[in-house]
């Protein structure tokens, strides 16, 4: 399972460790190249600027798919602490079509929230370099400056409005909490290192399959566990969630589009990659020592989720709970991703699901988003409940699609969102942990509850003599980012080969 | 395995055990003959005119966060100072890109005007 | 044909009639009429286009070479020991071609038809949605050449049927129809599925053509293939309204007539005899299923024909004689004579949607008004419609010459054959029978509706209907007088290029009750079913028309068990309702009574309320203070790495 166990010699960086990092570049040239415009463009005319983000984020994009074909096989870059290789790519694809759908949805809305400043864009490109590093990181450090990055931007978004207190409310939760939990994720990393003496994830994997007494070091464990509740954190699983539903009901809401998906992304393909490939243990099976405790995070954030969902009055919110939950589900494929087939070969079906799982849960959930964000009023949020009743008889496109971005969250055929389920639910029952599939159909059928009452609402006729809510109109940008997102959900579900041979492409490259 | 980290353990209780000690020990054998001079706030000999709790301006935290950053990052110059002549060109080429990426932020404050005084 | 061509062929033939759902469904309500009007019909016209040339590219292909099956892309295709495979698996062949000339065809007609009958309605757009989405899943079930396409289709099929059933959802009465036929759907539905897993276990594809190439993995006669065929059976039953899953039928006609025309006549009822010629290769090699399907379908044609003569009801008349013909139909396959089959059900197709289509003429004309002892004499003030309904019912009543009589003596042509023991030529003898039966029934009705005097002040006062309810209506009446002549003689060794087009599909493939009758046979029983059919119109035009004797003379000479039992539908409504209906109703209300308050509480609406109130207890802990997060996140952490690390382990 493991490639490149030997350590790597420290050597002075070249040009091959350059082309390694080629789309991170890009992407931070971009970064840098926006912060300068954003000096010189005038303030009415900042649309152009998201122009230039979705120009960056293309080229990144285009650099990405290059990638792809030269990343293969793939290698290690700047001695062994950064992996150029098509899991990296893969989840980087993800990220940046996440990242160009919400800018795209962006400037219609933070115009009419009179929040329209320039360095929107540059953070969002900043958040997602840091993503994309956290994707490719093979070192203990690498991943702390990754995380760093992408939470000190998202800490600034988060606040963006900064008239609303609302939202400041929720940027310095998010700050708090946020570095509160990477205290948790450097003390785990500090006992990693001090237990293995080495901070490159080959080289700990090496030293812990080096380990043959048959008893667990409890320091390195306590280590690997410190270190999960720090991911734990970042994709928001029970019950280290708390802050979840406040910053995304909190932030302006294409921020919070922007971060409920790729915050996900990138911290599961970290997951994956330290966890399931690093944490396996090879021959000494190190993986049983963890795998409960994730099994038991994904139970509870399944349950908790979902079922806090279920009493919401607010879609911001209640999309936040589902998030909680399909973090859930997604831990699912990360806790039985290492298994050990009767044959002897190591299964890698519940990494698939993740990954597959991911793409589908990008795709759904910013289009459930964007229709918040862009049928948001002037000033405000409409996001309550009762501003969706009778959206169908209005906006029957918007509400349609809506409607399909529901059954895609709740799994139901033939949307993408069943197959992310259907791949992790079968993964678990490949690897004989069957009552962790029963938790996730048994929690589905609980979420279908809120998710349908929401559909419902929209096809609802208003109450009588209740206030019309003034929703915004959809714009031409809005309209491309729900005919994307849509045609997403409906391909992945449709055509499951087309991610699903990418996925397994990309895990085939994955290097540690 | 876990033994080796025992004099770590005993080095922190030392520490705990001394610190709280200290709290004790100073409130219980300092003499203490208050008067209103003495609870006056040191203003470097000058008599205090108004409340300490009084409004600084916002720019006093910009300027200061601001020179904070540039100046933790300066710190990176000195170990790559120390083995610039092995890495070349190519370290030369890295400390560039790295100073620009800094005088872009430079820039940026700038113009957006957070080193302006009023 | 290449595979791209019949890739492109399926895709659009399919993609029409669903661009049509959901352009009407999102847009309708804002365009309004006209562009529902346009785009609901078009889009089936568009499909029947597609589906000539699907035709063309069949006729076309040298013999045998006709069938191609495309696979549009891999839905599912997990490899990694898996081997779970699903592929968007479409077949086009002679069956699947006529099936997809029937449905856009007739459905195009039908739709231009429904222009006219939802005029005043307000759910246009949402009628117009249904029924393209209709066509959509019909066509799939018949494309499919993958067991879940199949099954998906087969499922999509009844949900549009109930959609459409309960399309006036604000009467009670039809929602209490639609929810009939959709539960005995899914009865059929669960047996279609068990029948699936049985084939997929023993066979281990997804795929029909791999399926029917495997069928080494079926002993021939064993239990095994038996089972699969009767499930299958069962399955069929429930969609085609065959006894003992046939009380839905009469029932769907709670729905728009347009509805009743396409969905419960030509097409989706039909689903089921189409399902046993698919699966006729498994059915070969299980003549005890063969035979039980065969005595099913004839069963029910003479139930449902004793029935339809006391209905006063004109659709339902016109739902029992449905039911009766698809007994005729499934009866052919069930002795292997498929393509008689399949050419009886294009035959019926034609007239019975115009029998429909023209008694919702009539209906409307009278103001919704049903009851056929309130009509009469209509002939004279709707000629139009009157010529056509006449058309429908000489065909259907198998007078010479007309489309039904080719198709029905076909059918019982082979119905001479010489199988096993007395039991072949009794089912002969009773099909003979239900010709006179549906004579009969099929001329009280025209007889009743069109001739003699108007029995209200109304019958003289009504008006033709209106070109888009009237050309669809004489376009099919013009059709079921002449669409048979090119296609089919029913005698041996004459004019046969209906069966010759589809003998590809069931070549090779012998049922064991079959044998080709001989000429001399065949001719002898073409005379006696043709005369079979001549008695039951003379008589029906003694009783009903003549009144010589008068009908209700007749009926006092009966014993009296006979009109009653057919009045009654042979009580089958009432004995579900004792047996099963009631049991389970007192069950529940037992429950209810006894159970609930002590029991269910705490489960059925207790789950609910213990969630609700799990989530409300979730919503306190979210108090919105940093330091409870901080403090939640702490013990849980602390928690977990101390108890699982150095505790629980």
């Amino acid at each position: 399972m493991l490639i490149a166990a030997s350590p790597v010699p420290l050597t002075f960086p070249g040009g091959r460790d350059l082309i390694g990092i080629l789309p991170e570049l890009v992407l931070g040239g971009a970064f840098l190249l926006l912060m300068l415009l954003d000096l010189v463009i005038p303030a009415s005319r900042r649309s152009w600027l998201a122009g230039f983000a979705l120009l960056g984020i293309a080229a990144t994009f285009g650099v990405t798919i290059w990638a792809w074909f030269d990343a293969n096989p793939g290698r290690l870059v700047y001695s062994g602490s950064f992996a150029y290789d098509r899991f990296a790519l893969f989840v980087d694809a993800i990220l940046l079509v996440s990242a160009g759908l919400v800018v795209m949805i962006s400037p219609n809305y933070l115009n009419r929230r009179g929040i329209h400043y320039g360095e929107y864009y540059a953070l969002i490109l900043a958040a997602t370099l840091g993503m994309m590093l956290l994707a490719g990181a093979t070192s203990l450090m690498v991943i702390f400056l990754a995380i760093e990055l992408l939470s000190l931007a998202l800490y600034v978004l988060s606040g963006f409005s900064r008239h609303e207190e609302r939202s400041q409310e929720a940027a310095l939760k998010y700050l708090l909490l946020g570095g509160f939990a990477s205290g948790f994720l450097l003390f785990g990393m500090a006992l990693i290192y001090g237990e293995t003496g080495h901070t490159q994830l080959a080289q700990i994997a090496a030293a812990i399959q080096g380990q043959t007494t048959l008893t667990v070091d409890p320091l390195l464990l306590a280590g690997v566990l410190l270190l999960f509740i720090g991911f734990a954190f970042k994709i928001s699983a029970a019950p280290f969630h708390s802050w979840t539903p406040d910053v995304y009901q909190g932030a302006p809401t294409s921020v919070t589009t922007f971060m409920s998906v790729t915050t996900k992304v990138a911290a599961f393909a970290a997951l994956v990659r330290v966890f399931t490939y690093t944490f396996d243990g090879g021959g000494t099976h190190f993986y049983q020592h963890w795998e409960p405790v994730v099994a038991l995070v994904a139970i509870t954030s399944m349950v908790v989720g979902n079922i806090a969902a279920l009493t919401q009055t607010s879609v911001k919110r209640m999309l936040a709970y589902s998030g909680i939950a399909q973090a859930g589900y997604i831990l699912i494929g990360v806790a039985v991703g290492p298994v050990l087939l009767p044959s002897g070969q190591t299964s890698s079906f519940g990494t698939i699901g993740v990954l597959y799982y991911l793409a589908a849960y990008a795709v759904t959930n910013i289009g459930a988003f964007a229709v918040i964000t862009i049928m948001a009023g002037r000033g405000e949020d409409l996001d309550s409940y009762d501003g969706l009743r009778g959206l169908a008889h209005r906006r029957p496109f918007v509400a349609a699609s809506m409607a399909l971005f529901l059954f895609s969250l709740g799994g139901f055929p033939p949307t993408a969102g069943f197959f992310g389920k259907f791949l992790v639910f079968t993964a678990a029952i490949n690897a004989g942990q069957v009552p962790l599939a029963l938790w996730g159909i048994a929690t589905s059928a609980v979420s279908a509850f809120y998710y349908l009452r929401v559909g419902l609402l929209m096809y609802q006729r208003p109450a009588e003599g209740a206030e019309e809510y003034r929703w915004s109109r959809t714009g031409f940008s809005g309209s491309a980012v729900l005919v994307a997102t849509t045609a997403g959900t409906l391909i992945l579900g449709v055509m499951i080969v087309l991610v699903y041979t990418a996925a397994t492409a990309s895990l085939k490259g994955l290097i540690v | 395995m876990l033994s080796g980290y025992a004099p770590i353990l005993f080095f922190f209780g030392i520490c705990a055990a001394f610190a709280v000690l200290a709290q004790f020990l100073n409130a219980a054998l300092g003499p203490k003959r208050p008067s209103p001079t003495k609870d006056l706030p040191y203003e470097s000999g000058i008599v205090p005119r108004e409340s300490a709790r009084r409004r600084f301006s916002v720019s006093f935290y910009v300027t200061a966060m601001l020179f904070i950053i540039f100046d933790v990052e300066s710190i990176f110059l000195f170990p790559w100072a120390t083995i610039v002549r092995e890495l070349k060109v190519f370290g030369i080429v890295e400390m560039g890109i790295f100073i620009a990426t800094l005088l872009v932020g430079l820039l940026y404050v700038w113009r957006k005007g957070a080193l302006r005084w009023d | 044909m290449n595979v791209s061509t019949a890739s492109i062929l399926v895709l659009l033939v399919l993609l029409f009639p669903l661009a049509g759902a959901a352009l009407n469904g999102l847009l309708g309500p804002v365009f309004g009429r006209r562009f529902v009007n346009i785009a609901g019909t078009v889009s089936i016209f568009a499909s029947f286009l597609v589906a000539c040339l699907v035709l063309a590219t069949v006729v076309g292909a040298p013999s045998g070479h006709g069938a191609i099956t495309v696979r549009l892309w891999d839905w599912i295709n997990l490899g990694g020991g898996t081997n779970l495979s699903v592929g968007m698996d479409f077949t086009l062949d002679a069956l699947s071609a006529l099936m997809l000339m029937v449905i856009t065809g007739v459905g195009f007609l039908i739709h231009v038809y429904s222009v006219g009958y939802m005029e005043h309605d307000t759910g246009f757009a949402r009628f117009f949605s249904y029924m393209n989405f209709f066509i959509f899943s019909m066509l799939t079930l018949v494309l499919a050449a993958d067991l879940v396409i199949l099954i998906i289709g087969w499922a999509l099929v009844a949900l549009s049927s109930y959609l459409l059933i309960g399309f006036w959802h604000d009467r009670p009465t039809a929602v209490a129809a639609a929810r009939k036929a959709f539960i005995t759907q899914v009865i059929g539905d669960v047996a279609l599925v068990i029948a699936a897993f049985l084939i997929v276990l023993n066979t281990h594809t997804l795929s029909l053509p791999n399926i029917f190439a495997r069928t080494q993995a079926f002993p021939a006669g064993g239990a095994l293939v038996t089972g699969v065929c009767v499930l299958l059976a069962i399955g069929a039953f429930a969609k085609s309204a065959q006894f003992p899953l046939h009380t839905w039928l009469p029932d769907a006609m709670e729905g728009p007539t347009p509805v009743s025309a396409l969905i419960h006549a030509a097409t989706m009822v039909t689903a089921g005899v189409y399902l046993i010629a698919r699966f006729h290769v498994l059915f070969n090699l299980a003549p005890v299923a063969e035979g039980m399907v065969a005595c099913v379908g004839m069963g029910t044609a003479v139930m449902a024909g004793i029935i339809a003569l006391s209905q006063i009801d004109i659709k339902r008349v016109i739902a029992y004689s449905t039911m009766s013909q698809i007994g005729l139909m499934i009866y052919a396959v069930g002795i292997g004579a498929y393509s008689a089959g399949m050419f009886h059900f294009a035959m019926h197709a034609v007239f019975k949607a115009l029998l429909f289509m023209a008694a919702g003429n009539v209906i409307h004309a009278l103001h919704d008004e049903q009851d056929i002892r309130l009509m009469g004499g209509l002939h004279a003030r709707m000629r139009w419609t009157h010529l056509a309904f006449a058309a429908g019912s000489f065909a259907l009543g198998g007078f010479f010459l007309f489309s039904g009589w080719f198709s029905k003596e076909d059918l019982l042509g082979f119905g001479t054959l010489s199988g096993p023991g007395p039991a072949p030529w009794i089912l002969y003898a009773v099909g003979v029978g239900v010709n006179v039966l549906t004579g009969l029934y099929a001329f009280r009705l025209y007889f009743t509706v069109f001739q003699g005097e108007p029995q209200t002040a109304r019958g003289f006062g009504v008006k033709e209907a209106g070109y888009p309810m009237l050309i669809p209506v004489v376009i099919l009446g013009a059709l079921s007088v002449i669409v048979a002549w090119p296609l089919q003689f029913p005698l041996p060794n004459t004019l046969h290029v209906f069966s010759d087009f589809l003998s590809p599909v069931f070549a090779g493939s012998q049922s064991p009750l079959l044998h080709d009758p001989s000429f001399g046979l065949a001719l002898v029983a073409l005379v006696i079913g043709s005369a079979a059919s001549l008695l039951g119109i003379g008589l029906a035009m003694r009783l009903w028309y003549e009144h010589r004797p008068d009908p209700q003379v007749v009926l006092a000479s009966l014993p009296r068990v006979i009109p009653l039992l057919s009045y009654n539908k042979f009580y089958f409504d009432e004995i579900y309702d004792r047996a099963l209906v009631q049991p389970v109703r007192a069950v529940a209300r037992t429950a209810r009574r006894v159970v609930e308050p002590d029991v269910m509480d705490s489960w059925v609406q207790g789950i609910g309320e213990l969630l609700r109130g799990f989530s409300l207890d979730l919503r306190l802990v979210q108090t919105g203070l940093i330091r409870d997060y901080a403090s939640i996140f702490t013990v849980f952490a602390v928690v977990l790495v101390v108890v699982w690390v150095f505790i629980a382990r």
